[in-house]
């Protein structure tokens, strides 16, 4: 599914659905009262806080950080990532940018590597 | 809603209630023990969204409980029934999502509208097709959506199974003016011994009978004590009169 077309609740909502789990059954898994999760998936309140979208995603086998993204927030980790080391981390985003998603995948994979070794 | 609503008898309604459930026990889960999964019957099976939802402020009525858009398959329930909600009644919201079912089974085509508009769905915006009200509690088209949450609820075979597990059988209780007729236990209303010869107490004293057979039975099907003695009369095993009996010597009540 992608989840970049739908808007955060219409997404959850049928995310849950297709996982055959009902309204209050969810809201009970991810600690959430059924009336608020019910407003969050009909778009009638904003996405949750960052731990909650987080708990939803796990409930529903998505990636967080896809869910985060569609939430609208920047995972915490992230903000303080470029916080500790602004003008580098925030050129290699920019830079970045202009990258296709394969090419961005290969230089993760890169980056990896690279922090394997230098842990030896 | 202003469609003209036509007749249907109880037992044509209790029928396709148990057909949706027999329905969903083969399709879905085989359970026949209390309670009616009707939230999973709704979401699941029937494929409807169910939320939770300031109906009253959305709508503008002060009485209203649920509604349901027929086009965007989606049933909201006002928040204040939500069974999170302080006070609120697990019975009074079990019911009220199986009348909504209900509605779905039996006033779809009543309410289906023109396929073009099916794409502008979103509940802020569009009106529902289906309002409920407890004002409105006394037209047909609520009748006959109270009457499918009943037989939906609890199911009549399901009903004389768990009153067969608790009496030993299916023989029905009556009262009369010396008091209940299958027990020897005292009565009592708010704590206090009930004089039975007193006939002022009759009425009272039938209530509070029928309400703790009933307590017990709506603790099992997940509906409220009222709806349960309702449907225990209802199904014939709990009755306000001694039955006529052509063959007994005492004069019935």
């Amino acid at each position: 599914m992608a989840l970049k077309d739908k808007k955060f609740g219409d997404t959850v909502r049928d995310l849950r659905k297709a996982k055959g789990m009902g309204l209050r059954e969810f809201a009970k898994k991810v600690d959430m009262s059924p009336t608020y999760l019910s407003k969050v998936e009909r778009n009638e309140f904003r996405p949750p806080a960052e731990e909650k979208v987080v708990a939803i995603a796990e409930a529903l086998d998505q990636d967080p950080d896809e869910l985060l993204g569609l939430a609208g927030r920047v995972p915490s980790d992230l903000a303080e990532i470029v916080r500790s080391r602004p003008r580098e981390m925030a050129a290699f985003l920019r830079t970045a940018k202009s990258l296709t998603t394969q090419e961005i995948e290969k230089l993760t994979q890169q980056a990896g590597r690279r922090k394997k070794r230098s842990k030896r | 809603m202003n469609v003209r609503v036509p007749y249907l008898s109880e037992e044509a309604i209790e029928a396709d209630a148990e057909s949706l459930l027999a329905e969903y026990q083969l399709a879905w889960h085989p359970t026949s023990i209390p309670p009616v999964p009707v939230e999973d019957i709704l979401e699941n099976f029937l494929g409807l969204s169910l939320g939770f939802g300031d109906l009253r402020e959305m709508l503008g009525f002060d009485d209203v409980l649920g509604a349901t858009w027929v086009e965007g398959r989606s049933v909201v329930i006002d928040q204040s029934l939500s069974p999170e909600h302080p006070g609120t009644v697990e019975g009074r919201y079990s019911f009220t999502i199986t009348h909504e079912i209900g509605h779905w089974r039996l006033h779809l085509p009543l309410c289906w509208k023109d396929p073009a508009q099916m794409g502008l769905f979103e509940e802020q915006r569009c009106q529902p097709s289906i309002v409920c009200r407890s004002s409105l509690a006394k037209e047909r088209i609520e009748l006959q959506a109270d009457k499918y949450a009943a037989s939906l609820l609890m199911p009549r075979k399901m009903v004389l199974e768990a009153w067969r597990g608790e009496f030993g059988n299916l023989n029905s209780h009556y009262f009369s003016w010396d008091g209940p007729c299958f027990s020897n236990r005292p009565v009592f209303i708010d704590n206090q011994p009930v004089d039975l010869e007193n006939p002022t107490h009759r009425d009272i004293v039938i209530v509070e009978e029928f309400r703790e057979i009933a307590r017990r039975f709506a603790l099992r099907f997940g509906v409220s004590v009222q709806a349960m003695q309702i449907r225990l009369e209802n199904v014939g095993l709990l009755l306000r009169e001694r039955p006529l009996d052509l063959f007994s010597s005492r004069t019935p009540f």
